[in-house]
């Protein structure tokens, strides 16, 4: 049986931000084409979404109920320091660490996972080397300032391009594979003498 | 009237360079040469602004040829390249000047401060990035935070061979 993936389904401003600096997402509200890009599809390949306490807050805090939204049939766990803080019957929260919680969720049969973030528990993952996929939708707006898609961190983590795709109000969706630690060949064929250029 | 464009090889977390000014991952390869080639006919001046400059000079290539080469200063006067000029005056009204002269295209080279302060005063027209498949994490930053919005128009956006992608975009102002 195939691996169960986890994957980063987002959409970020072109400057790279996932929120404004108090997580307001108000430029991500814009009319949508046909077919919500591809976000029906996606949905049918995952039954499990994770998320960042921070994050869960914040779709809270817009009346957004979360087990129902995504529909009954789908696995949330919101990762927190402090569960017991928390009382909801249908959501799961999670203070363990990433290794022990993926290589549990792996095991069990199911769909692919979809990492909703924020930028700290995709950081967490990412470092633990629990992340397969990102697939990222680049609104075409400049929004300044805000919070990264990933908490800055030193790090050098190669990508495989394995598609990309636009749509007609200008959001471009970028899909990626992260390497494996076994085809990690970041070898720049030729170094750049020329800072910042195209 | 002339086109302030204004890009670079970026991270997919939108970096160009590691915290050290770092390039090492960056990917060159003829696709990209060959671009490039175009889009040096379309421009014949080139800013940037201090900082850009001096990483440039530890790098050996302070002046790109066949351009004006113009380097935002309040301190530097005067460098050991003669094809360089020195601009001590305002960026943004010294660019705004440039675009009423006749001319080909502008680009903005590097990023950082005086990418914001162009931004700031409507003054670029359009934007190029070449996303590289990697993640850096932290490191230098395409520009600098701004406190506004600026919305694009997609002009293009392009898969290389390598793995990259170009992205560009007109400025709505």
């Amino acid at each position: 049986m195939e691996q169960r993936k986890i994957i980063v389904y987002i959409a970020t401003s072109a400057d790279g931000y996932i929120a404004r600096p108090d997580g307001n997402v108000d430029w991500l509200n814009r009319p949508r084409p046909k077919g919500s890009y591809g976000m029906g599809a996606f949905m049918k390949s995952i039954d499990t979404i994770l998320w960042g306490r921070k994050t869960y807050e914040t779709a809270l805090g817009v009346g957004h109920n979360i087990s129902l939204g995504y529909g009954a049939k789908i696995k949330n766990y919101i990762f927190t320091s402090n569960p017991k803080r928390f009382d909801d019957s249908e959501l799961e929260f999670v203070n363990e660490p990433v290794k022990e919680f993926t290589f549990r969720l792996r095991a069990q049969p199911g769909k692919d996972i979809w990492m909703m973030g924020g930028g700290g528990i995709i950081a967490s993952f990412l470092d633990a080397g629990e992340l397969d996929e990102f697939i990222i939708h680049v609104i075409p707006t400049f929004i300044g300032e805000g919070i990264p898609l990933i908490e800055p961190q030193h790090r050098l983590v190669p990508l495989k391009l394995l598609s990309i795709r636009d749509y007609p109000d200008g959001v471009v969706r970028l899909h990626y594979e992260v390497a494996r630690e076994s085809d990690k060949q970041l070898k720049p064929s030729k170094l750049s003498t020329e800072p910042g250029a195209l | 009237m002339r086109k302030v464009t204004f890009g670079g090889a970026n991270s997919l977390d939108n970096f160009i360079a590691r915290k050290d000014d770092a390039v090492d991952w960056l990917q060159w390869d003829k696709e990209v040469n060959s671009m490039m080639k175009e889009f040096w006919k379309t421009i014949d001046t080139v800013v940037m602004g201090r900082r850009t400059y001096e990483v440039a000079m530890k790098m050996g290539t302070p002046a790109y040829p066949r351009v004006k080469n113009y380097v935002f200063s309040r301190t530097i006067t005067k460098g050991s390249d003669r094809r360089i000029e020195f601009v001590s005056e305002d960026a943004a009204e010294f660019v705004r000047k440039l675009k009423n002269q006749s001319g080909k295209d502008i680009c903005v080279m590097g990023g950082g401060i005086l990418a914001r302060s162009l931004f700031e005063a409507n003054l670029i027209d359009e934007i190029g990035f070449n996303i590289h498949p990697v993640l850096l994490g932290s490191g230098i930053p395409l520009f600098h935070e701004m406190k506004f919005q600026i919305d694009l128009d997609l002009l293009d956006c392009k898969r290389l061979k390598n793995g990259c992608v170009i992205v560009s975009y007109r400025v709505k102002y």
